[in-house]
């Protein structure tokens, strides 16, 4: 009983580390649209059509899922997007 | 260096500029924004992540302290280095921000996002922080055209 309960503990945190994480833009009323779409071609590299649809996406709906993965990079442009003064927020993608 | 114009009479630019400089120095004051994790319960690291990101802010006002200094500035003429360029973007940004929250509340976001602001509904001392607002977009309009 002891070593399965082990492996279930490790199995368990080891899912919780590489759970991917999302890193959301919200909207606000005061940011031009175009400051938006050069803030996410510059922070997360995105071409002018890309960041221009989820520039849309975020005025339109209110938010939009800018990326998604590891922890610490999702960390690093969540930010780079608060410097940039866009309301981020994380999420884990479960 | 990036250096234009606004598309702002002068007298105006000239009125608001004390309006301008006293939203600055009142942004020191701002709030940071939230901890973007909701339920994170690590203290440590959104003390660090908060302390961080104020000074990147400090920065960036820095820079755009050396526009509003700049005389030429009150004449609507924007003269900004290209190593400035962007902290006066983000920096401007936070100022609007204030701006929008501290003396704009009463606007709906629908006039300020559409630019069709209803006067008759606000108060007389609302219009030199619209008007700031607004110029304030002007030179972020003008940098971002220079800089991408």
């Amino acid at each position: 009983m002891i070593p399965e309960t082990i492996t279930k503990t490790e199995t368990k945190e080891e899912t919780s580390l590489e759970s991917p994480w999302r890193v959301i833009v919200l909207n606000d009323p005061v940011n031009l649209m175009n400051y938006v779409v050069m803030v996410f071609k510059r922070v997360l590299g995105f071409d002018d059509s890309k960041a221009t649809k989820h520039m849309r996406e975020v005025h339109e709906k209110g938010r939009s899922v800018v990326w998604t993965g590891e922890r610490e990079k999702a960390e690093n442009f969540a930010f780079q997007l608060q410097h940039w003064h866009l309301q981020t927020i994380l999420e884990k993608d479960d | 260096m990036i250096e234009f114009q606004l598309r702002v009479d002068s007298r105006i630019t000239r009125s608001l500029t004390p309006v301008i400089t006293k939203c600055f120095s009142e942004c020191r004051k701002t709030s940071l924004p939230s901890f973007p994790y909701r339920d994170e319960s690590d203290q440590d690291l959104a003390d660090a992540w908060l302390a961080s990101l104020a000074e990147d802010y400090a920065r960036d006002r820095q820079a755009v302290a050396r526009l509003f200094n700049n005389p030429k500035f009150a004449h609507g003429y924007v003269e900004v280095s290209e190593d400035d360029a962007e902290l006066v973007l983000r920096a401007i940004t936070e100022i609007r921000l204030h701006v929008r929250e501290t003396y704009l509340a009463s606007f709906p976001d629908h006039e300020l996002e559409t630019g069709e602001v209803s006067f008759s509904t606000k108060s007389k001392e609302a219009q030199p922080y619209y008007l700031t607002y607004l110029v304030l977009a002007e030179v972020q309009e003008g940098l971002i055209q220079e800089i991408v």
